[in-house]
């Protein structure tokens, strides 16, 4: 049975075929909050460019696409050479999700230290059911947000990544999210919880990656609670097959002196929209906010950030970047709230995009929402091409056009992959960076 | 190794050359000296291949080949190499990986082989013993926050390396205190062959008391005026340029 979102306006079939995919061993807390989220469903309507925040992305043809729930696929779609490929140097392990479902067989878990517990979602509600209780579907706002209303309404698989007061996770986790191929145009909805109490540390890897060259729909909610003192380091790898649509919503919390740190990489889907909302609650929190997007083709990625600001002495440092070719799009909304209380506040932001071709289109709003009288706050935008000079300094020492050309569109990225501290995933971003540029 | 023939030069419809002529054969070190909005950087640029300028009419030879039909980068590899007057900076393009990339290009356009990364450094370390830089400075990006001292100095760095035949420096000596300016042009003299050649582009005649040049030529206007021995950038020191001027007028 396929489905259209488009349907919803008339919503019966869809929301039948929401409820016909959960899971009857869910327990109490889940099933209500399906069905609490379904309501939502129901009542909600998918985003159009009226709105301000959706403005420079239509959503109609991830509507128009019919979509069949995704479900577990019969075997393992991916090789241990394929997963091979996108480990990123030593790990503390990896959960690995196949159309959003975690598969037991393909993760693998090192002995990790105590304090840390890293579970299938599934898994998470008997082994877990506390922590659950306590923080999932409490950052993201299934309320008011469609795609997480979505999510939530069919909630079933995802990560759970919970770190005691005081665990520290040495070496990075992945968590890798395949689509298998097919041609059923699955849609997928993996649901991710990060959970970081007082004083506990690390680092997650959060990867989509296809295997299909054929349509999909990913649509994903991250959840993270981070409490006083803790330490996240996230990053998103996004390479989606070429014709998937993949909206992603990760909603921060952060407590006092909590420090999280985000880097999200674009470089594949059809259709990409990413909301990253950081809610600086504790005093002293800080955020670091990098971002790359390396669009081709017909490629659209609209990026939707909020930085908000609640308490005094807090600190947030954004730089976005995209490398735009060929008819690609790219959008950047960054908004940054300093509220009221929150005195003492410094918020850096950037956007900064290279269209390589006349065709590529970029639509920029850095934005600043001010109520506190005594912060430090800059922000600032620019469109541009490669610099002639730049191209002809380069040339003047031997470099072809073309190398030139590579090359400054290297350093133009480079800026947040050197930035990346892991120094495996930064050769593989550096990799990936090196293909998009036609040089392997 | 280099001759020019009445060559004017155009930028956005105005003649800023307007006529030069200039023999530098090999083994010679040339100054070319003016005041300001001569032409002199047009010259060194013009020469280099910027895409900016319009070469409207004359001819340029380099080694018995019409240097003006070569792209920037194949003038590069055959061994011409300007000294920018304000080196350009690239972000997040390191030092190493550039020079070593340049090098490459430049090798195997003689047919040489490719350097590996390990050589590349050691040649590197000697080069820059040279130009008295900050080891440190290779590993950053190209330029990037460079004082003005340490980008004249890294663009003597990418000569020493690069080895060109002929070498061309746009005002070099400008905004370099005296340390800085016998460091460069120490790096310089090392670079003296007989089959090399040095085109100094300078304002002041400071410059010359450490490389001492065989020809002085005076552009003014467009257009090469006087020449003479080494003596005289003293006299220009010493009077100015107005008499050269006055008589250019007459």
């Amino acid at each position: 049975m396929t489905e259209t979102l488009a349907r919803l306006s008339e919503r019966e079939g869809f929301l039948k075929a929401v409820e016909a995919g959960w899971k009857s061993d869910a327990p109490a807390g889940i099933a209500g909050l399906r069905k609490q989220a379904a309501g939502r469903l129901a009542a909600l309507d998918f985003p159009t460019q009226a709105s301000e925040e959706w403005r420079y992305t239509s959503v109609e043809p991830l509507l128009r696409a019919p979509y069949h729930f995704a479900r577990v696929p019969a075997s393992a779609p991916a090789k241990e050479t394929e997963l091979a490929a996108l480990a990123h140097g030593p790990v503390a392990g990896r959960l690995v999700f196949v159309n959003g479902f975690l598969s037991r067989e393909l993760s693998t878990l090192h002995d990790l230290p105590g304090g840390v517990r890293v579970l299938g979602l599934r898994e998470a509600w008997k082994a877990a059911p506390g922590v659950l209780e306590k923080h999932l579907a409490k950052y993201a706002p299934h309320d008011r947000e469609t795609f997480t209303a979505l999510n939530t309404a069919a909630l079933c698989d995802g990560a759970l990544v919970h770190l005691e007061k005081d665990a520290a996770l040495a070496a990075p986790l992945s968590l890798i999210f395949i689509t298998a191929p097919g041609k059923e145009n699955p849609l997928i909805q993996p649901r991710n919880l990060i959970v970081a109490e007082a004083g506990s540390k690390a680092t997650v890897i959060e990867h989509y990656f296809s295997l299909s060259p054929d349509p999909y729909f990913t649509n994903t909610v991250l959840e993270i609670a981070l409490e006083e003192n803790a330490s996240l380091d996230h990053y998103q790898l996004q390479q989606e097959g070429p014709q998937a649509f993949h909206v992603g919503m990760t909603q921060a919390a952060l407590g006092p002196s909590a420090r999280f740190a985000s880097t999200v990489i674009d470089a594949g889907g059809s259709l990409v929209r990413n909301n990253l909302q950081v809610r600086l609650e504790g005093e002293q929190a800080s955020c670091v906010l990098n971002g790359l997007s390396l669009v081709a083709g017909s490629q659209h990625v609209d990026n939707f950030t909020v930085i908000d600001h609640l308490r005094p002495h807090g600190t947030s440092r954004q730089v976005y970047k995209a490398v735009l070719d060929d008819r690609a799009s790219a959008v950047f909304y960054g908004k940054i709230f300093v509220r009221r209380d929150a005195q003492k506040t410094d918020a850096a932001q950037k956007n900064k995009s290279l269209l390589l071709s006349e065709g590529a289109k970029v639509d920029t709003r850095p934005q600043l929402e001010i109520s506190a009288d005594d912060v430090k706050c800059a922000h600032g935008a620019a469109v541009g091409q490669l610099d002639e000079d730049e191209i002809f300094y380069l040339r003047s020492r031997g470099l072809s056009d073309q190398s030139a050309k590579r090359l400054l569109t290297y350093g133009f990225a480079n800026e947040i992959i050197s930035a990346v501290p892991l120094e495996s995933l930064r050769e593989n971003l550096e990799g990936l960076l090196m293909k998009r540029l036609g040089q392997s | 190794m280099l001759e020019i023939r009445d060559l004017h030069v155009s930028v956005d419809g105005n003649e800023i050359l307007k006529g030069i002529n200039l023999r530098v054969n090999a083994g010679e070190t040339h100054a070319i000296m003016g005041p300001n909005g001569s032409g002199k950087s047009t010259l060194t640029r013009v020469l280099a291949g910027h895409p900016s300028y319009t070469v409207t009419s004359g001819e340029v030879l380099y080694r018995g080949k019409n240097l003006l039909e070569m792209a920037p980068e194949i003038r590069a590899r055959e061994g011409v190499f300007l000294a920018f007057q304000y080196p350009i900076e690239i972000p997040g393009v390191s030092n190493t990986y550039f020079l070593k990339s340049a090098l490459n290009e430049v090798r195997a356009h003689r047919g040489e082989e490719e350097m590996d990364a390990m050589e590349f450094l050691g040649l590197l370390k000697e080069k820059i013993k040279v130009v008295e830089m900050d080891e440190g400075l290779i590993h950053r990006p190209v330029n990037e926050g460079f004082s003005g001292g340490e980008k004249k100095r890294n663009e003597i760095l990418q000569m020493a390396v690069l080895e060109p035949a002929l070498s061309i420096l746009d005002e070099t000596d400008s905004g370099l205190d005296i340390d800085a300016l016998r460091i460069v042009a120490h790096g310089v003299n090392q670079l003296k062959r007989p089959d090399r050649a040095v085109v100094l582009v300078t304002h002041y005649q400071r410059l010359l008391n450490y490389i001492t040049p065989d020809f002085v030529h005076v552009l003014l206007g467009g257009r090469i005026v006087k020449s003479g021995g080494k003596e005289l950038a003293l006299q220009l020191e010493a009077q100015g340029y107005d008499w050269v001027k006055e008589k250019a007028a007459k």
